[in-house]
């Protein structure tokens, strides 16, 4: 039995290649500011406690910056949830939409587990989980870091789950 | 317990997923920095903020070059160096004439100064002589 609660984030290494990009325009950013300084502006931004605060911004420097928002935004964007009842997934935690699927251990029928060849390098992974309620994925959870421990983990819970209700279904039958 | 305790500065850190973040916008300020980006305070008097890492723009580089002519470097120089000033000049004109190509380019300009002055040598030798 899972005691208390798991949660779990996209792994950063799921994100190479929004890191890699990261860290192209970085380089650009400095580039390309010190060849063209006319992109270099500097204005007043706020008055505090009779101090004038400056701000010199070069333009360039909003390359990267989009690269790390791009870069973190679906790390914080969704986390996975496995406690002792089921798992759940939130998605769009710092979006204007959200959702949240929630799933019991009594009712996956498949979990599935999808790898590339860089991704069992990386041992990184997407989690694909179905419900009786559907025939489709109910929960699909990508960049998860060890996805295989995460499987066994799951799939150990659902069959305590399914062995638990078969023996009272027993006892009842033989009640009766 | 206090309400500033020492684990809630420290939990960030403790987190591997937040250190990368912290790291990353770490790296993201260090690349401002170095394309030049600061964020500087003045008291008061706005005249008082120089930009100090604005660098010139080509344009300025330029019309700096095209501005600093000869002329404008003597008004800049001090007038007590005005006569060693003069010394430099007169002693760069000669190395920086080309006699020899001034001389095959106005063949008839170099030689006309001297025409005159033997027709006028001979004009005196021949009035002496008495033949005028």
């Amino acid at each position: 039995m899972i005691e208390g609660k798991i949660t779990i984030n996209r792994a950063w290494r799921s994100q190479w290649k929004r890191l890699i990009v990261y860290f192209v325009l970085c380089a650009a950013s400095i580039f390309l500011s010190s060849y063209f300084p006319q992109s270099i502006i500097t204005g007043k931004l706020f008055l505090v406690a009779g101090k004038n605060f400056y701000l010199t911004l070069p333009l360039f420097s909003l390359l990267p910056l989009y690269g790390l928002m791009n870069l973190v935004f679906p790390i914080y964007d969704a986390n996975f949830t496995v406690d002792n009842r089921g798992m759940e997934t939130r998605i769009g935690i710092i979006s204007l939409r959200q959702s949240i699927v929630r799933v019991r251990y009594e009712d996956i029928r498949s979990i599935e587990l999808n790898q590339t060849l860089l991704e069992r390098g990386l041992n990184i992974g997407a989690l694909a989980i179905g419900s009786a309620a559907t025939s489709g994925i109910e929960i699909y959870f990508d960049g998860i870091a060890s996805p295989k421990e995460l499987q066994a983990l799951i799939q150990q819970e659902r069959d305590l789950r399914i062995r638990k209700s078969s023996s009272t279904e027993q006892k009842l039958q033989a009640a009766l | 317990m206090g309400v500033l305790s020492a684990k809630a500065f420290v939990a960030p850190f403790l987190d591997r997923k937040n250190l990368i973040a912290i790291v990353l916008v770490a790296i993201f300020f260090a690349v401002y920095r170095l394309s030049g980006g600061t964020i500087e305070t003045s008291s008061g008097n706005n005249s008082k903020f120089i930009n100090q890492n604005q660098k010139p723009s080509f344009f300025d580089q330029f019309s700096n070059t095209d501005s600093a002519s000869p002329v404008d470097d003597l008004k800049q120089l001090d007038n007590s160096n005005e006569s060693e000033i003069a010394k430099s000049q007169a002693s760069k004109k000669p190395a920086s004439r080309d006699l020899l190509k001034e001389m095959l380019e106005n063949p008839k300009s170099t030689n006309k100064p001297s025409a005159p002055s033997t027709n006028r040598k001979l004009d005196d030798i021949e009035k002496s002589l008495g033949l005028r």
